[in-house]
């Protein structure tokens, strides 16, 4: 229902636009123009607040189209993530009126236009994970009914967000929301979210001083076990520095790891269980089973990972100053020839 | 191709194309006014995007349903237009590849006819503890076919794309870049998805199900991600078609970075979803009319992804007693829950 009204009225105004420009003073048109009429650096919450307060104070009929038009430029004034943005949206509804009295009015949709429109503000919250609260149930409730179809809307969100918001178990978004994070803070929580090796310590080493435009900084995760596999390493054998990116939330991440090629052969990781008893080759089997109670995790079948880490900026000669940091640990590195395959590229 | 798209001169509020298509006839208004007229009657001759839905016996519905069904794949615009000859000659490799699949299948239930059912076995218990197998793998050709891709720009409806290819050591990577941007044709309200979904099938496009998975409680994946957070999807869809959205999501969170990650999420936690919409009536997965299984990225952050995955499989975990993870709404006994 909503899809068909805003494409009706997206016809209208094409239709509108392309005959003359003599008809522009609508309500419409006004609408729009109190959104375009500030400059994109005042755009902020002030001045969306203030073009809320300014319809509400009208007290204008035009509801629907006033919340539609608003919410084209939730974006471009920076609040879609703010809760009391939506919250001030919905409370321009009159209250009252739009409660369902008979039987009638509770079965079939009452006041469509004005549901559809509140349902498309809660699912443009949805959309850009605002959580609702109380407040806003009741704001909707008061306005449409306690079950009607756009508070039922609002009861799902309040029931299933909570649910799956903490849902990832890699990454607490209390660390990453709402905050605004520099660089070598963001490497830390990605460095933190990528090494799975719970020994693992990620260390940050600045090397900046304050008369530096920018910081300079070296991360480093890196567990026992890791640095043991290092020392373990012939003279003179290869390891790779490669980059990589993930993803924080919203917040990309360039990181490094330092790689080779594994020593042992690939195990399977699925052991079929025979249930005949043969001992005929026990000893070898027991030897097996304790080379691979050694092989740690850091060893992959196809990689060995000795080291993540994220720098303040992603080229070869950096990356080659995240090695020579990393030595001052890993002192066999010396001895080993690295490739620095930064410069080209990122894998992803 | 979505490039030259011709649609997009119908919106008068790109300025970039705008000025760029009309700006040496910018003489007089009236001319012009003609003149943007004159293309958008063109460009409506030429586009299919904004044509009017097939009306079906019972009201323009444009939700593909069994009395209004606009055509084989159910989707709304989707128009074959093959010819008779295409036919024909498409007729030789489908009878060698349906031939291929009803002989495999016909040599499968001819080897294994024995006394003793496995699946009855697993039924009463048989299937033990920490015990997993693993049903789909990517190291071949003909395995990596059976999945196929999908994304917004394939359906015209944004600008996201998404390849599925092998990896050189016998993965899958599942990966492209997601874009939010709506096309601006007054249809489409949101963009931004890309997923992978398995077409595995029998003969003559007979459906298979999972349900030899039904005595195992978690689906287990190997997988390698960006930090993204995918979702996975259990469809089942079945004949009616108020059951044709049916389908079990869970998410799938990935950590990142150059470590493997071994998913194994219980079926008990898979919550009803109908066309990716949570459903006020919730239920358990059933795994009996589970035909089909998807990996959908739809996080709303513009950018490359990249989803490594190694195998597909199933696990059991005896300890795992829970049947089913959401406790059900109880409406009010007047509700409107009906309409």
């Amino acid at each position: 229902m909503s899809l068909i009204s805003t494409s009706r009225w997206a016809m209208f105004y094409q239709i509108r636009c392309f005959a003359s420009a003599s008809h522009e003073q609508t309500s419409l048109v006004h609408v729009e123009k109190q959104f375009e009429a500030v400059i994109p650096e005042k755009r902020d919450k002030d001045a969306f607040m203030a073009a809320i307060a300014m319809f509400k104070e009208k007290r204008g009929r035009t509801h629907v189209e006033f919340i539609n038009t608003a919410l084209k430029y939730v974006k471009e004034y920076g609040v879609h993530k703010d809760l009391d943005t939506y919250k001030n949206l919905l409370d321009v509804f009159p209250k009252g009126k739009m409660i369902p009295q008979t039987a009638f009015q509770k079965i079939f949709l009452h006041y469509p236009q004005q549901q559809n429109c509140a349902v498309k503000v809660l699912d443009e919250m949805e959309w850009h994970g605002v959580q609702p609260d109380k407040e806003i149930h009741d704001i909707m409730v008061n306005a449409f009914g306690e079950w009607n179809f756009a508070t039922k809307k609002v009861k799902r969100m309040l029931y299933w967000m909570p649910k799956l918001k903490h849902s990832n178990k890699y990454l607490d978004r209390r660390h990453v929301e709402g905050k605004s994070l520099s660089p070598s803070e963001l490497a830390g929580i990605a460095l933190k979210m990528m090494s799975r090796d719970p020994a693992s310590s990620i260390s940050l080493l600045k090397f900046s001083d304050s008369s530096d435009p920018v910081s300079k900084w070296l991360a480093t995760s890196q567990s026992p076990s890791q640095q043991r596999l290092i020392s373990e390493l012939q003279k003179g054998e290869e390891i790779f520095v490669d980059a990589g990116r993930v993803y924080v939330q919203d917040h990309p991440v360039a990181y490094i790891t330092l790689t080779g090629t594994p020593k042992s052969a690939p195990t399977d990781e699925f052991k079929k269980e025979e249930m005949d008893e043969d001992y005929t080759s026990w000893f070898q089997e027991w030897k097996k089973g304790r080379v691979e109670a050694k092989r740690s995790m850091h060893e992959q079948s196809h990689e060995t990972v000795y080291a993540l880490g994220a720098m303040y900026q992603n080229d070869n000669s950096t990356a080659l100053r995240w090695v020579d940091n990393l030595q001052k640990t890993n002192s066999n590195l010396a001895n080993l020839r690295i490739r620095v395959r930064l410069d080209g590229k990122l894998i992803i | 191709m979505i490039s030259t798209f011709p649609l997009r001169f119908l919106v008068s509020r790109v300025p970039v194309t705008s000025s760029c298509l009309f700006s040496n006839e910018a003489t007089s208004s009236n001319s012009l006014a003609d003149k943007k007229n004159d293309e958008i009657q063109k460009a409506s001759g030429k586009s299919k995007v904004l044509e009017k839905a097939k009306v079906g016996i019972f009201g323009s519905s444009t939700v593909p349903i069994n009395t209004n069904f606009p055509n084989p794949k159910g989707v709304v615009g989707y128009d074959p237009d093959f010819s008779a000859k295409e036919l024909l000659a498409e007729l030789p490799k489908t009878r060698r590849t349906q031939g291929a699949l009803l002989a495999g299948e016909l040599k499968e239930a001819f080897q294994n006819i024995s006394i003793e059912k496995p699946e009855l076995l697993e039924d009463i218990g048989f299937v033990r503890h920490n015990e997993a197998r693993v049903e789909y793998r990517f190291d071949t050709q003909e395995r990596l076919d059976l999945w196929k891709t999908g994304c917004d720009s394939d359906w015209k409806e944004g600008f996201s794309k998404c390849t599925l290819t092998n990896s050189d050591h016998g993965s899958a990577i599942f990966s492209g870049n997601i874009s939010t941007r709506v096309l601006k044709d007054g249809r489409v309200e949101r963009a931004g998805w890309a997923s992978m979904k398995l077409e595995d099938r029998k003969s003559f496009n007979r459906k298979k199900f999972f349900s030899k998975w039904r005595n195992f409680s978690h689906l287990l994946l190997k997988v390698r991600g960006d930090g993204r957070s995918y979702k996975l999807m259990l469809h089942s869809p079945l004949s009616m078609d108020f059951t044709w959205g049916d389908s079990f999501s869970h998410p799938l969170h990935t950590h990142g970075g150059p470590y493997w990650q071994y998913e194994r999420i219980p079926f008990s936690k898979f919550f009803h979803t109908v066309a990716g919409r949570i459903q006020d009536r919730q239920y358990r997965v059933n795994l009996e009319d589970t035909s089909s299984l998807g990996i959908v990225l739809m996080d709303r952050i513009d950018g490359d992804f990249r989803l490594e995955i190694d195998y597909i499989g199933v696990y059991n975990d005896t300890t795992h007693v829970e049947d089913f993870a959401y406790e059900t709404y109880t409406l009010p006994v007047f509700n409107t829950h009906g309409f």
